[in-house]
């Protein structure tokens, strides 16, 4: 029940804040609308028991890339009146209720419980053998490290190489040509 | 609180992104709308691993939190794209003098 509630506000809170960062006209209180989103995320993220992708979700998304944004907002000519649209609003929300139209249909027409219980559901693994991370006898892993350095251990390294490519990449960019 | 709210509420989000994308004349603007997306991908992820995660893929791997590592990867390649695109929009100020997006067909 509190667990309902709670979804609702920062559910509220996501929708709010993203209907506003598009509807103002202020760039820079549009950037802090988009923070307001993190933040809503970062709450729904510990209610679905993924603690840890939270805490990323502040450090990265709200510390570092609202930052970059906000910085990056400093470039416009107007701050107040720069976040204004063209003219192609209206096929725009008409493309747009049709692909929300069709993401709840598909939503709603695809049987998750007929999905899940096919397989037996995540809550009878978790009631089996996973509720209690101390009586792990079995080999189902509790940590991300985990499951990061074996699994996708191959994910991981191409995601590293990906991360010094564009550190590099924007250090180019920013440089400019007349510096050599 | 169901896979179908979170669901819901993450479509909502990614079609909010859909439209700043197609109609935002600012190029900091489809930034933010790109990153709204990336956000409700993420939600998505994390929420149906949470709800339907199936038991047969999980001792498979060998471990329940295959949904978190997606979405940890997710993050990872959008800092990556925020930083390139960054530079790029840098790039654009110095040649440009302006970061509007003035030659789409849409602009008035």
């Amino acid at each position: 029940m509190i667990e309902n509630i709670i979804f609702a506000i920062f559910a509220f809170g996501a929708l709010l804040g993203a209907t506003t960062m598009i509807a103002l006209k202020d760039l820079f209180r549009s950037a802090l609308c988009l923070v307001v989103v993190f933040i809503s995320i970062a709450g729904i993220y510990v209610l679905l028991n993924a603690e840890f992708l939270a805490v990323v979700q502040v450090l990265v998304y709200v510390g570092a890339i609202s930052i970059l944004i906000i910085f990056a907002v400093m470039l416009s000519d107007d701050v107040k009146i720069a976040n204004t649209s063209n003219k192609f609003q209206i096929p725009a929300i008409l493309l747009c209720g049709a692909v929300l139209a069709l993401l709840l249909i598909s939503m709603a027409s695809t049987d998750w419980h007929v999905i899940s219980y096919m397989n037996a559901s995540i809550v009878e693994a978790a009631q089996i053998e996973s509720l209690n991370p101390a009586y792990n006898g079995n080999n189902v892993k509790f940590s991300l490290a985990s499951l990061l350095l074996t699994e996708y251990v191959l994910a991981f390294e191409l995601v590293s190489v990906l991360l010094l490519a564009s550190l590099i990449g924007a250090l180019t960019l920013m440089r400019g040509r007349d510096k050599q | 609180m169901s896979l179908e709210t979170v669901l819901g509420l993450a479509a909502i989000l990614f079609v909010i992104g859909i439209f700043g994308v197609l109609t935002k004349k600012n190029i900091i603007a489809v930034f933010m709308s790109l990153e709204l997306m990336f956000n409700s991908i993420n939600l998505t992820f994390v929420g149906i691993g949470h709800y339907i995660m199936p038991a047969r893929i999980a001792t498979e791997i060998g471990s329940v939190m295959t949904g978190q590592v997606f979405a940890i990867f997710v993050i990872t390649v959008a800092a990556a794209e925020i930083a390139v695109g960054l530079g790029i929009i840098f790039a654009l100020y110095r040649v440009n003098g302006s970061i509007e997006l003035k030659t789409d067909i849409g602009a008035n």
